[in-house]
């Protein structure tokens, strides 16, 4: 046998296995009685750079640095309109202002960020987010029933679906004032926001989310973060925000 | 003594605009109260000045989730504690700073909380 031919053999046999290993690959997640994916569980955001700047940013005093979680556009850039990311320039420059400072609700997509434990409940036709921050809490229906009419507020209105083993969240209503991220990203009262929840393996859930903002993107974008199931151990602790939410004079006298 | 290392807090307000990191400080004092609360939990102690009077600090920590995570207890500090806390100033110069890790008068060595990771 030539060392040609041994080789192709090689080839072969090490591509066979590969070939069956991606077959083998498709994950096939727990169940519940009707047969959704089971996503009962306490998950956080396994990509936490994410938190501080959903865009690439270097490792600094106070901020953990990391690649982008924008997948869409590739080159992982917010694609905001002509004048609106002088908005976020300024907002990083009064982080002040950052409405989670003050206790307020992340909303989506951020409060999927967040270096704090979030759990999910599924319920018959319900599923339902709660976030330790902020205790902010999000009862998403699947009945198919239409969104709320007129309505308004920090985490907006949720109507979810299934897609396949994907579950699907259209979030409309949303107040305008929240922040991406604690570098001044942001969107406002026009937003759409389309949430994908994917489990892609025991113990992540792939997170997708969708920003169609036309007042303040040139373009919808498509951020991505795991979300990592936590420790048997971890339970949800009380959050009561507002308690601490003083100026340093407050604190020192 | 074991030095544990730990990041700078997800700040629920600003870190990087509060805190000076080229302004590192060690305050070795006596716990006059411990808050233990979200989203910050505060030390609040008496720091002997060269004359020897007390010089009152207000410390931040970690939220009071993310030290219970770490081990922290509502009781881990209290009032007549001799502690060792090793923390960055405030920038506005008054006499707070934010905790990196806190020595415990048994020697015990706690994370203040401020990892960026987890919580």
């Amino acid at each position: 046998m030539t060392r040609l031919a041994i080789g192709v053999i090689a080839a072969l046999l090490s591509f066979v296995p590969s070939v069956a290993a991606q077959d083998d690959s498709a994950f096939e997640p727990p169940r519940l009685e009707n047969g959704r994916p089971n996503f009962r569980g306490i998950w956080m955001n396994g990509s936490i750079s994410a938190a501080f700047d959903v865009e690439t940013h270097p490792d600094a005093f106070g901020t953990r640095g990391g690649q982008s979680a924008i997948v869409d556009p590739p080159d992982g850039t917010l694609p905001y309109l002509p004048g609106a990311r002088e908005v976020a320039q300024d907002n990083n420059l009064h982080r002040e202002r950052d409405p989670v400072s003050h206790c307020h609700p992340h909303g989506p997509p951020r409060a999927m960020l967040p270096p704090f434990p979030m759990q999910i409940v599924q319920d018959g036709d319900y599923v339902v987010f709660l976030y330790e921050t902020e205790h902010a809490v999000r009862i998403i229906p699947t009945d198919g029933r239409p969104h709320l009419d007129g309505y308004s507020s920090w985490s907006g209105d949720s109507r979810g679906r299934w897609e396949g083993d994907t579950f699907v969240i259209d979030v409309i209503g949303l107040n305008g004032r929240q922040w991406l991220d604690q570098a001044g990203n942001y969107l406002d009262a026009n937003a759409r926001v389309t949430e994908r929840l994917t489990m892609i393996d025991p113990d992540t859930i792939e997170y997708e989310s969708t920003v169609d903002d036309p007042t303040v993107y040139s373009e919808p974008w498509t951020l991505r973060v795991p979300l990592r199931r936590r420790p048997p151990d971890v339970e949800l602790l009380e959050y009561g925000c507002i308690e601490g939410d003083r100026d340093f004079a407050d604190v020192v006298n | 003594m074991t030095l544990l290392l730990s990041s700078p807090a997800l700040g629920h307000h600003s870190f990087g605009a509060e805190f000076d990191e080229n302004m590192p400080v060690t305050l070795e004092g006596t716990v006059v109260r411990f808050e233990f609360m979200n989203p910050h939990s505060w030390i609040h102690l008496d720091v002997e000045d060269e004359d020897g009077n007390p010089i009152r600090w207000a410390v931040e920590t970690g939220s009071t989730n993310a030290l219970f995570r770490r081990g922290w207890r509502k009781d881990s500090l209290r009032a007549g504690d001799r502690i060792r806390i090793d923390a960055f100033r405030a920038k506005n110069g008054s006499n707070t700073a934010n905790a990196n890790s806190v020595e415990l008068p048994d020697g015990r060595l706690f994370d203040a909380g401020s990892s960026r990771n987890a919580n």
